[in-house]
């Protein structure tokens, strides 16, 4: 017995209107922030605005410095995604291709670490990178994000599994360990690195509150720490929403943009390395 | 297993990339403990051991055992949910190959959201006068809520936030666990002329049971630490209704600049965690 006709529709109508509401917020965020704050005030609630003010734009940059916190988010999470990517790749090939003194050590502290909820590191975190003259600053807010627990169990799993008579084929020839990592286990494992990759950006360009504890003079504000505030200072006056929303979008843009170029490595590859994990 | 490894290697491959782990990972987690026996107030150099008090009157306190009933009530209204909506997100998307990329990534979009900013829009949403939301209750001729300050509509806004940004995620789970159901299942229950409802009922359901707990185990984990929607919708009320235990932890570590009870909360926070990845593992050992 197959799936009729009739109750595909009836499917479809259901995920139909699932994917509605997933993206509804965000349509209609990106078309409030085009809005007029009399319409707001006149309670006009429809989705499209009756005029388009793109101006609202232009006042999210006078009103704050976007601009900063927007480089400030882009410029550190390329960077922490960079370091991730070597320091992941690092450690889950020493994992998964030598034996070395202290290697169940160094396993089991990855291990125990991955099931620490990060929060519980960030008071003691705060005091170490003070200590070092670190504390609110972006480079302190790098190193402090230089390595990642998730990234390290998937490219150890995904390295584990990559052809091993590649790898010792390779060596014959006489390539070094470094080499072998990066110019033969690498690109076995692209769609790894890409997953990789993608979850640290995301990770990083939407995280709140370990910056809001470090970083505290308003030149080293995250944008989501600069959103916040926007939100809190500004958004408290109805007519200001439109504005609060045009912040918002820009918030979201990067890891839309992001995730929709690169989603179809992702979708397939997450569940399947998660759960088996 | 590998090679033996040279001391060069050891020093590039482990030693560098593992140091941040013990700097900031290891270091801080022993720290926490240490701070958690102390009556340290974050500004001043100076403190005193106070040893088990700052355990004592944690747990004895009445906030934590509201927000630690909190936590759970939450996990549970989003878990419920959760597992209904994605099965039958994963369920239907099986049966629509075809059509069913692009409503996939638009599914899933929400999870890769900054929450922070989407609370903010999920304020708008729902505000009582200029959000949608309200219109649909003067359609039914009711009056909207003002969500924030009043329950249950606090716990439940925070609640829909919650399942909006991770329904679809979870979905992914499920469509996966769909996938694996053997062929011949089907074909036998083709033989034996199974209806739809029978199938769901003795096919499906069954099959995705290790999903299913392991979903039931990750949004609990979920819950535990959801906190940006709760700091920009509720600040926990309306009086302190909404405070989880994390919310709990971060008003007493920088609102009340009381580290030692803190960090005793932290390991509280530990605790819980270290019970829920052992869950975790244990699941997994099953489903492999």
């Amino acid at each position: 017995m197959k799936t009729s006709r009739g109750q595909k529709v009836v499917l479809f109508l259901i995920v139909l209107f699932i994917g509605f509401i997933s993206v509804y917020p965000m349509i209609w965020m990106f078309f409030s922030s085009f809005k007029s704050g009399e319409q707001i005030l006149g309670g006009g609630v429809g989705l499209l605005p009756d005029s388009w003010h793109p101006e609202n734009y232009g006042i999210v940059f006078e009103r704050a410095p976007f601009a900063k916190y927007f480089l400030n988010s882009l410029g550190t999470t390329l960077v922490i995604m960079l370091i991730q990517l070597v320091t992941s790749a690092l450690i889950a090939y020493a994992i998964a291709e030598f034996k070395f003194k202290g290697k169940f050590i160094v396993t089991a502290i990855i291990a125990a670490m991955y099931m620490v909820p990060s929060d519980i590191t960030y008071i003691p975190g705060y005091i170490i990178l003070s200590n070092a003259g670190l504390n609110d600053s972006l480079v302190g807010y790098v190193l402090s994000n230089a390595a990642n627990l998730f990234m390290i169990f998937l490219f150890a799993q995904g390295f584990r599994n990559s052809s091993h008579s590649v790898i010792e084929a390779a060596r014959v020839d006489g390539l070094s360990e470094w080499s072998i990592l990066w110019r033969v286990v690498i690109p076995m494992n692209k769609n790894l690195v890409i997953i990789g990759a993608i979850t640290s950006f995301i990770a990083n360009f939407n995280s709140y509150r370990w910056p809001n504890i470090l970083l505290t003079s308003p030149d080293n504000y995250m944008i989501q720490q600069g959103l916040s505030i926007f939100s809190t200072s500004q958004g408290s006056f109805v007519e200001m929403f439109p504005v609060t929303m045009a912040a918002s979008v820009l918030t979201l843009i990067p890891c839309l943009l992001v995730y929709s170029t690169l989603s179809k490595y992702f979708i397939g590859t997450m569940s399947a390395s998660t759960v088996k994990g | 297993m590998g090679v033996k490894a040279k001391w060069q290697h050891v020093l590039i491959f482990v030693l560098v990339p593992i140091l941040p782990i013990l700097i900031f990972w290891l270091l801080p987690t022993f720290i926490a403990f240490w701070l958690s026996f102390t009556d340290w107030d974050y500004i001043s150099p100076n403190f005193d051991y106070v040893w088990f008090e700052n355990y004592v009157d944690l747990l004895t306190s009445s906030q934590f055992l509201d927000a630690l009933m909190q936590t759970f009530t939450f996990a549970f209204l989003t878990v419920v949910p959760t597992l209904i909506l994605s099965f039958i997100i994963a369920l239907s998307l099986s049966k629509l190959a075809k059509t069913s990329s692009l409503l996939r990534n638009l599914i899933f979009s929400p999870y890769v959201t900054p929450t922070v900013a989407m609370s903010i829009v999920f304020s708008w949403l729902f505000n009582p006068n200029v959000g949608p939301v309200s219109k649909i209750f003067l359609f039914f001729g009711q009056e909207a809520p003002t969500w924030s300050t009043q329950q249950p509509w606090a716990t439940l806004l925070i609640t829909i936030v919650t399942l909006w940004q991770t329904v679809g995620y979870s979905s992914i789970f499920y469509a996966d666990a769909i996938s694996r159901i053997p062929k011949d299942l089907f074909e036998v229950a083709d033989i034996e002329g199974l209806t739809n409802w029978q199938r769901l009922k003795h096919i499906y359901i069954p099959m995705v049971v290790p999903t299913t707990i392991l979903l039931t185990v990750m949004q609990t984990i979920t819950a535990l630490q959801a906190y940006e929607q709760i700091d920009v919708l509720t600040q926990g009320g309306p009086s302190g209704s909404t405070r989880t235990l994390l919310y709990l932890y971060y008003e007493l570590g920088f609102e009340r600049f009381d580290m030692g009870e803190a960090t005793a909360l932290a390991m509280v926070l530990l605790v819980i965690s270290l019970l829920l990845s052992y869950a975790i593992v244990r699941i997994n050992r099953r489903v492999v």
